[in-house]
């Protein structure tokens, strides 16, 4: 797709890439057809290159693939419109990327990459630097959604920082998850206090993330509940601790 | 200020099996819907806290066992209620609130199923009359087919109108490039041909032509279907399209009027060429020059943007020009009426009108022009004026000639819910009578769900028609109502043109214009309107109209009383009832008038009535090894493909690779390419692929290929760069280089063993290369395979054990000393010339070491991944007679 006309803009020199995340359902066999867009606003030209890799959790941490190099590999099967973009000052350039969900996989992340293939300046004698920037298409593929909840820890106010709620939770499943949820502080009646949400965070299977919130209130000496509650893919899941706020 | 917390293990579920959304309490549906920006309360056992999960779509809060949820945005979320037992979760959805549409509008999920169709049943009761109409029609795309039935059912027939009647049949079959419509069509063709003339007959487009044959013998009036005798048309036009804007017509036609109208109408020929341009999306031009027993021109041309509107007609034909009976247009006519927003608050219209009238039996010429100036002091109030000036003069039959010269003035005051004006004029007739006062106040008001409006008028010196109205019943009432009301040039000038079509076809006799001194009009309204989904509606209007003739007085009553409202979402019922008293010169009549109106709206068609299009949609299955994605004709085909359409027909590809589906009809499929096969592959195309009837769904097949890749490294595990690999396949070899982390990757295999060997030229120096060995790798299909290359690095640590000799006083090389390498506890003993050395060292620090005088003598040293000979490391061992065993 060629570049598009170029658009002047007073905004500071940027490059986006549209949309950074895909969350696409589906099933074993199929194809998914999805345009990435790319956003030049700045003073320059930039060459890129279109790759693909599988994204796959290694030791609770994600790491990308080569396509190709992980059985049943997803990136290996990515077929792009153009290998190759060229995206001109305060344009935007847009490429489709084709997928095909091989007929069993454990891979369910891919990242469809705009690879930036020319350096940019920097001050001089630094190391060059190239820019690239990436879409993350997760997939959904069957109803094996599992999240494992460890205990919820609360982490008392001090004199620099407001009282914390946080729980490790890990993907268990095959299927990627975004829990989003609430953390509750309740009094000794069962009473609501206090409430504060969590960020949503996007767990791969077999991924482990930290799901903390902060409580910036001060609670007088008693004892509370602390209830944490996350939804995600219709399933609701809900842990809570006990805690006690002494007297001076 | 928080001294200490504790942490306990979650409970309220079992860790790592969430459960779906359920509520324990009984008698409550989940998800429990909750409408949009509305509240629900709900009664919960010992309730303490509630929470949502999503409080931007729904927010809940608990106290004293009452949980209340209020709806905040359409969507789906959980609430948690906290009880005494436990937590407990309750699905919450919050549905898209039902749109508002305004009367007309239907909801989306109607729309675009392209299947619609309206049924009307009305009853009249003057004249005594049952009409039915119903239009079908099914669209796709640009394509359409459509149905029109009206039949009438007139039961106070006279000799003159059939009983029972189908006023308008059409069968019409659209497509973009071909255009058919059997039995009626209201054409218009053009100015001096066919303009607004309902045909029966035949009727066709195709490409640039269109062709028109059949008779009319209907002519339409107010709405009303007024029957004529039989006039033949037939004729062909050709379109030249010059450019995107500019087009010529030629146009043939023939005319065949019957014996009654030869006097008024002249049978033949007419031959035209039509000149239209498009004024870009604002306005149109058209001009028509025609030839038949004389000549014709015609010209229109209409223009609108946010400040300006025009709309101008000229028109002239001779009176033996040839046309339909119908056409009364012989005689020159020409109007204008233009406006233009001058500043925000000034706007300024102008009205032109000249029509002379040249047939056997009527010869009148008309001209009226008016200028208006309305100017919007402030928001409410607002000031008009202007002037008019408009002559009459009827020579067939003889008439009175009247000009009358109008100067109007008025202010109006409009807020949202009142408005009212007054209107004076000054009204000079300069022939024909004498001059007086017009005015006229108005006002309107509305209140909650009710709308009141009226007006009061006085006119003088009104013009009136005195005619007799003959044959068909109900039509003289229906001129009252609509137009003998004219109390002004334009409104005269109209009625004047519309009402000479009467006379020509029979139904009124010759009319004069008189001028009645006086006519006091009164109008009083009041309307309620529902805002329920039945859309109820009331109205309620009275009329009086009090006409001082020269003779005597005329006076119209009416009352009407009508009532409208939606039965369901596809009916609507309309009745009215009226009553209607004139008096003339002493002399009541009073009549009631009824009608009902049902109305339904189809929103699928019978596909008897109206078939739909059948077309194919075919495509290949191909291997695409390059992954183009695109077909073409010496790309190796996949047979025996399974393809499946919209989850319902099936097929297989041919040994050609291809496929094909017929009689699909109209709309977007869903097309599937279904390859069974224990390789591994990839469709280069989408699969599933949406496609329109009659498209092509080609599907790219990509056997995934197997690859190796893997890494060169050195015995510290660092990759080494720009190494040349080699892979021998059966029947071919591939070199590929290292890159900087050692990685090398060969794809694009097929299945089977494969040999991989580096190529020790390649190596720079400082490796040991005498056991560099190939690897066997078996690639199975679309799997990757690994090897992975070790080679060890050469790495020494060098120097000499150097002493001070006294004596000379020169350092001088020290033999027999040991040298000792710590970490690896080596030693090595100097030679003659001091030299020492420690070969086949791994990467890492080391600690050389002597002993002399006395003391431990070090040196550390760096040994780096790569290879590596360091030499130089020298240790001195201090004085000659202190020196170093």
């Amino acid at each position: 797709m060629p570049p598009t006309a170029p658009v002047p803009s007073a905004d500071k020199p940027s490059i986006s890439l549209s949309p950074a995340v895909v969350m696409a359902k589906g099933s074993f066999s199929q194809t998914l057809s999805q345009t990435l867009t790319l956003t030049n606003q700045t003073a320059r030209d930039f060459a890129f290159e279109m790759v693909a890799e599988d994204v796959v959790v290694k030791d609770g941490k994600r790491i990308f693939v080569a396509g190709g190099e992980t059985p049943n590999s997803i990136a290996a099967s990515a077929v792009f419109t153009q290998k190759t973009v060229l995206v001109k000052p305060f344009s935007s350039a847009s490429v489709d990327v084709r997928l095909t969900l091989p007929a069993e996989t454990n891979i369910r992340a891919v990242v469809a990459m705009f690879r930036g293939t020319d350096k940019l300046p920097t001050s001089s004698g630094a190391v060059g630097m190239t820019a690239s920037l990436g879409a993350l298409i997760t997939f959904n593929l069957t109803d094996n959604i599992k999240l494992q909840p460890e205990p919820v820890r609360v982490i008392p106010v001090s004199e620099t920082a407001n009282m914390k709620i946080a729980q490790w939770i890990s993907n268990s499943g095959t299927e990627p998850a975004l829990p989003e949820g609430a953390a509750v502080v309740l009094n000794g009646n069962g009473g609501l206090v206090g409430k504060t949400v969590f960020d949503p965070q996007r767990l791969l299977p077999g991924e482990r993330l930290e799901f903390a919130a902060e409580y910036p209130g001060d609670l007088p000496p008693g004892k509370y509940r602390a209830l944490c509650s996350y939804q995600f893919e219709g399933k609701t899941l809900t842990s809570e601790a006990a805690f006690e706020v002494p007297k001076k | 200020m928080l001294a200490t917390a504790c942490c306990v293990a979650a409970h309220g579920q079992t860790p790592g099996s969430p459960e779906r959304a359920v509520f324990a309490r009984s008698g409550v549906e989940t998800p429990l819907s909750v409408a949009y920006q509305k509240t629900v309360q709900l009664p919960v056992a010992g309730a303490t806290a509630a929470y949502s999960l999503d409080p931007n779509i729904a927010d809940a809060t608990a106290a004293s066992g009452l949980v209340e949820i209020v709806g905040k945005a359409p969507g789906s979320t959980n609430i948690i209620i906290v009880t005494s037992a436990g937590a407990q979760t309750l699905a919450v959805t919050v549905p898209v609130p039902p749109p508002i549409l305004p009367p007309g509008f239907e909801p989306p999920e109607r729309q675009g199923t392209g299947e619609s169709g309206t049924y009307e049943f009305r009853y009249n009761s003057d004249p005594n009359q049952i009409t039915n109409s119903i239009e079908l029609k099914r669209t796709q795309g640009q394509s359409f087919t459509r149905m029109q039935v009206i039949n009438a059912n007139l039961f106070s027939s006279s000799g003159s109108t059939s009983a029972i009647g189908f006023p308008f049949l059409a069968y019409q079959i659209s497509r973009p490039d071909r255009d058919i419509t059997f039995i009626d069509k209201n054409v218009l063709n053009s100015p001096l041909t066919l303009d607004g003339f309902l045909v029966r007959g035949f009727h066709m487009r195709q490409g640039p032509w269109e062709f028109h044959g059949g008779f009319t013998s209907i002519a339409t009036f107010q709405g009303l279907f007024l029957s004529t005798d039989r006039e033949y048309t037939a004729g062909v036009t050709r379109v030249f399209r010059i450019d995107d804007v500019n087009s010529l017509e030629a146009n043939a036609y023939y005319f065949q009027n019957p014996d009654s109208q030869r006097t008024f109408a002249s049978n033949g020929a007419v031959g035209s060429v039509v000149y239209r341009r498009k004024l870009s999306d604002k306005g149109k031009f058209l001009a028509e020059l025609g030839v038949s027993h004389g000549f014709g021109f015609a010209t229109r041309a209409t223009f609108d943007d946010k400040r300006n509107h025009l709309l101008g007609n000229f028109h002239v034909q001779s009176r033996s020009f040839a046309s339909l009976a119908v056409n009364n247009q012989h005689g020159t006519f020409a109007d204008l009426n233009a406006s233009r927003k001058v500043t925000e608050r000034l706007y300024a219209s102008l009205d032109l009108n000249q029509s002379n009238y040249n047939l056997l039996t009527l010869s009148q010429n008309t001209f009226t022009s008016s200028g208006l100036l309305n100017f919007k002091l402030n928001q409410h109030f607002s000031v008009n004026g202007g002037g008019g000036y408009a002559t009459f003069q009827s020579k067939i039959p003889v008439g009175p000639a009247i000009t009358t010269v109008n100067l109007p003035a008025g202010v109006d005051y409009s807020t949202r819910h009142f408005g009212t004006g007054f209107e004076y004029q000054r009204t000079i007739n300069i022939e024909g009578g004498g001059s007086g006062n017009d005015y006229a106040v108005n006002a309107r008001a509305s209140a909650g769900r009710f709308q009141f409006s009226g007006f009061y008028r006085h006119d003088v010196q009104v013009p009136t028609l005195a005619a007799i109205f003959s044959q068909i019943p109900g039509l003289q009432d229906a001129l009252d109502r609509a137009g003998i009301v004219a109390s002004t040039p334009e409104q005269l000038a109209s009625l004047l043109q519309n009402t000479a079509i009467l006379q020509l076809l029979g139904f009124t006799n010759a009319f004069v214009v008189n001028l009645a001194p006086s006519r006091n009009d009164l109008n009083a309204a009041v309307s309620w309107v529902s805002h329920s989904q039945n859309r109820r509606k009331v109205d309620l209007s009275y009329f009086d109209s009090d006409t001082e003739l020269l003779q005597g007085h005329f006076i119209l009553k009416t009352a009407t009383l009508s009532y409208s409202q939606r039965l369901k979402s596809t009916n609507d019922i309309v009745g009215s009832a009226a009553m209607v008293q004139t008096t003339n010169n002493g002399v009541t009549s009073t009549h009631p008038l009824f009608s009902i109106s049902i109305q339904h709206r189809f929103y699928a068609v019978p596909t008897l009535l109206l078939p739909g299009r059948h077309g194919m949609i075919q495509g290949h299955i191909f291997r695409d090894d390059d992954s183009a994605g695109l077909y073409n004709a010496q790309m190796p085909a996949m047979s025996g493909v399974e393809v499946r359409l919209d989850e319902d027909r099936v097929t297989r590809t041919d040994s050609s690779g291809y496929y094909a589906f017929h009689h699909v009809p109209f709309g977007v499929h869903r097309v599937e390419a279904k390859l069974e096969s224990d390789e591994p592959f990839f469709y280069t195309t989408d699969s599933p692929a949406t496609v329109d009837m009659n498209a092509t769904a080609d599907f790219g097949i990509n056997f995934a290929k197997g690859q190796i890749f893997g890494f060169l490294l050195n015995d510290a595990g660092t990759g080494i760069n720009g190494i040349t690999v080699e892979l021998k396949g059966e029947k071919f070899t591939r070199r590929v280089q290292t890159g900087l982390n050692g990685k090398f990757a060969f794809t694009g295999l097929a299945p089977g063993s494969y040999s991989i060997a580096t190529l020790p030229d390649s190596f720079p120096p400082g490796y040991a290369l005498q056991d560099l060995a190939a690897q066997n790798v078996v690639v199975d299909p679309g799997k990757p395979a690994s090897a992975q290359f070790t080679v060890k690095a050469l790495r020494s640590i060098a120097g000499r054990v150097l002493v001070y000799d006294k004596a000379t006083l020169q350092t001088v090389p020290l033999a027999g000393v040991t040298v000792r390498l710590k970490e690896l506890s080596l030693e090595a003993k100097t030679g003659a010339t001091g030299a020492y050395i420690f070969r086949n060292l791994a990467a890492g620090t080391y600690t050389v070491a002597i002993e002399g005088d006395g003391k431990e003598i070090t040196r550390t040293v760096v040994v780096p991944a790569g290879p590596a000979s360091i030499r130089d490391v020298d240790l001195n061992a201090g004085t000659k007679e202190g020196a170093t065993r």
